[in-house]
């Protein structure tokens, strides 16, 4: 009986630590992947990686674009024909000029302003005008000079139909390069970041992702409105889900020998967007790490109720398949199982 | 798999997108829809870049994630209550057994239209890669049943969200038609309204509370709308489109301000209701993949497109 304390008491020190280990290493998977990629809070990281973006942007510059428009004003002689977005074209091209971003190609130029969210841009409007300078540093304000001058270029009667109907579709086709390379680069980084959307909800909803019980169905569905679980204003999908149930299929030791034991389980589940972990194994690089707290009968034992006796409380963490436990109360305890539902919806 | 949009290259400055609705589609379904409209585009067809949107694995994830549909199936006797039964109403059912979860799943319908923004980027990209500016692009679209419902979300976000970089006068994207046959656009408003208390409902474009409209963008004072030809086709037979045994339901059927709206007479289809009743129950035999689309079925979706082949190559060729 003493040699079974022993043993248990190295098992359980030996198992806090690992966990102990894990649950630091969980704490530093929120800063890693916030670093690494978009958070549930709307900024879009995978925007401005220039990853996936397969355009001619970079063999243009800002400058570029913006002496090329105003070369096709002036040959098309857009003033005349239509005043008003002739105007305005050159108010927004004064700007871009004197906005210090001319050395810019129009690659980075579609980073920064593909990396705008939609709050900075509704601020940024409503503030309307500030100083030229800003642009170099206020993403938000560069987006939106270069936006009117898009406008001024696609709008109908704008400086493209002055164009094709003046100058004919092809010398229309070699002033408006630059805008067309500057927008094949922007669709390209929308392109990855959609692609790069997919990937998380196909991690989060997809083969091999946490299967959900009743409880935990209808508990997700409850949470899409709180920030975090359900998509965000951009479409990205919270990386957090439930852990709601009961789990029958704990293994520990008791006297020596392998039990089985059972617990109601509560926690949080964070799904790692990160692609270095979604691997080769789940075990190795699992898509997803859960912690929280699980109460337990007094005895071990399957189908126990957890009210029964005196209740014993503790932690737990699932690590892909893998789940640990730690369980207190006079005897404290570990225990490990599988991850996989064992009745399929239920538990 | 990862999800891949589908890529070619352009024959000449015209694309057309097929968006198929309700059904377990994938790669390769709905060739005979793909031959028929090849046969009415005739020696047009060569021009066209043709796509077919394929979501129906995106479904699936949340499918077998949560088994939502079937719990939601479970509630239908709830949520369908009021709604005619019957013959129509087992084709209601079925439907919006089919259309609900992904609206209630905000994450399901998010997913799906991320998708199509993505086939959208992919197809305007294909166009400037073989020469075309998206401004001189000619792009069109023909979608049926539920693919009318992601086509209007989607299109609403591309018109409303410049990080797409498919906004109508920011970026010049537009679209030369947008034919909806048997939308349920209004059906799924009127539903969902019923029990809006569960709808995550933000950035749905089919719960607006000014009402349904054509997607556009607001820009120095002009408001420019994305599709130049906004057509809705439906049959006087079809449930899914707002008629219920040739009458006209105003709550389920979609009409939106400026849109060519056509109503098929179909009479001729089924000699009586009973007919009616048996085309329907064959048509929902087989959930697994796509409805039978047998010319009698007046949701067929080539039914609808051979009906309207000569109205359909004008407004592609235009």
């Amino acid at each position: 009986m003493r040699t079974a304390h022993i043993v248990n008491g190295r098992i359980q020190r030996i198992a806090t630590a690992f966990v102990l280990a894990l649950l630091a290493f969980v704490a530093t998977i929120g800063s890693t992947s916030r670093a690494s990629a978009a958070d549930s809070n709307g900024s879009n990281g995978t925007s401005t990686s220039g990853s996936g973006t397969n355009g001619h942007g970079d063999e243009y510059t800002v400058a570029d674009l913006t002496g090329t428009l105003a070369t096709a004003a002036l040959e098309s002689d857009f003033a005349s024909a239509n005043p008003t977005l002739s105007d305005t074209l050159a108010f927004y091209l004064r700007r871009l000029d004197e906005g210090g971003v001319g050395d810019l190609t129009l690659k980075q130029l579609a980073g920064e302003v593909q990396a705008v969210d939609w709050r900075s841009r509704l601020r940024w409007r409503q503030d309307d005008y500030r100083a030229p300078f800003a642009l170099r540093t206020e993403p938000a304000a560069l987006e939106d000079v270069v936006r009117k001058i898009l406008l001024t270029v696609n709008l109908p009667g704008g400086l493209d139909d002055h164009l094709v109907d003046t100058v004919g579709p092809e010398r229309a086709a070699e002033l408006l390069d630059p805008v067309v390379q500057y927008h094949e680069e922007l669709l390209h980084l929308s392109l990855a970041e959609s692609l790069e959307k997919l990937r998380r909800y196909q991690i989060k909803y997809g083969p091999g992702s946490a299967r959900l019980n009743v409880a935990e169905t209808f508990l997700s569905y409850g949470s899409q409105w709180i920030p975090g679980f359900g998509p965000n204003q951009n479409g990205w999908p919270g990386p957090f889900e439930w852990v709601l149930g009961y789990n029958s299929t704990l293994v520990t030791t008791q006297d020596e020998e392998l039990t089985l034991t059972s617990a109601a389980q509560i926690g949080i589940r964070r799904y790692v967007w990160s692609p270095r972990w979604p691997g080769i194994t789940n075990l190795i690089r699992p898509r997803s790490i859960a912690v929280g707290g699980l109460v337990a009968g007094e005895k071990n034992g399957p189908f126990i109720w957890p009210g029964r006796g005196d209740s014993r409380y503790g932690g737990f963490l699932v690590w892909g398949p893998i789940q640990f436990a730690y369980l207190g109360g006079d005897d404290p305890t570990v225990a490990i199982a599988h991850t996989i539902q064992l009745i399929p919806g239920l538990f | 798999m990862s999800y891949a949009p589908q890529s070619q290259e352009w024959r000449s400055d015209r694309a057309l997108l097929l968006v198929h609705g309700v059904g377990n589609a994938a790669p390769g379904d709905y060739r005979i829809l793909h031959e028929r409209i090849r046969e009415i585009l005739g020696d047009s067809a060569k021009d066209f870049a043709i796509y077919q949107l394929y979501y129906d694995s995106i479904n699936d994830w949340f499918t077998e994630k949560t088994e939502l549909r079937e719990r939601i199936d479970s509630m239908l006797g709830i949520v369908s209550e009021g709604v005619p039964r019957g013959t129509i109403g087992d084709l209601l059912s079925e439907f919006i057994g089919d259309v609900l979860w992904p609206v209630l799943s905000q994450a399901a319908r998010t997913a799906v239209r991320e998708a199509y923004l993505a086939q959208l980027k992919q197809i305007v990209l294909d166009g400037i890669a073989s020469g075309h500016r998206p401004k001189r692009q000619k792009l069109s679209i023909v979608c049926h049943s539920l693919g009318c419902f992601h086509t209007y979300e989607a299109l609403h976000a591309a018109a409303s969200d410049p990080s797409h970089g498919l906004q109508p006068a920011t970026h010049g994207v537009r679209f030369k038609n947008v034919v909806y046959m048997a939308s349920p656009v209004q059906l799924i408003r009127s539903v969902a309204s019923r029990i809006s208390g569960l709808v995550p409902s933000h950035r749905m474009a089919t719960l607006d509370p000014e009402g349904l409209r054509l997607p556009g963008e607001d820009a120095l004072g002009m408001r420019i709308e994305s599709v130049d030809n906004w057509i809705s086709i439906t049959g006087s037979l079809d449930p899914i489109g707002g008629f219920f045994l040739r009458r006209k339901a105003q709550w389920a059927y979609m009409a939106v301000t400026g849109q060519l709206s056509i109503v098929d007479p179909q009479d001729g289809l089924v000699h009586d209701d009973e007919e009616l009743r048996v085309v329907f129950a064959k048509s929902l035999e087989n959930q697994e993949r796509p409805p039978e689309v047998e010319d009698k079925n007046p949701h067929s979706w080539v039914g609808y497109v051979v009906r309207h082949a000569p109205s359909l190559k004008a407004w592609m060729t235009a």
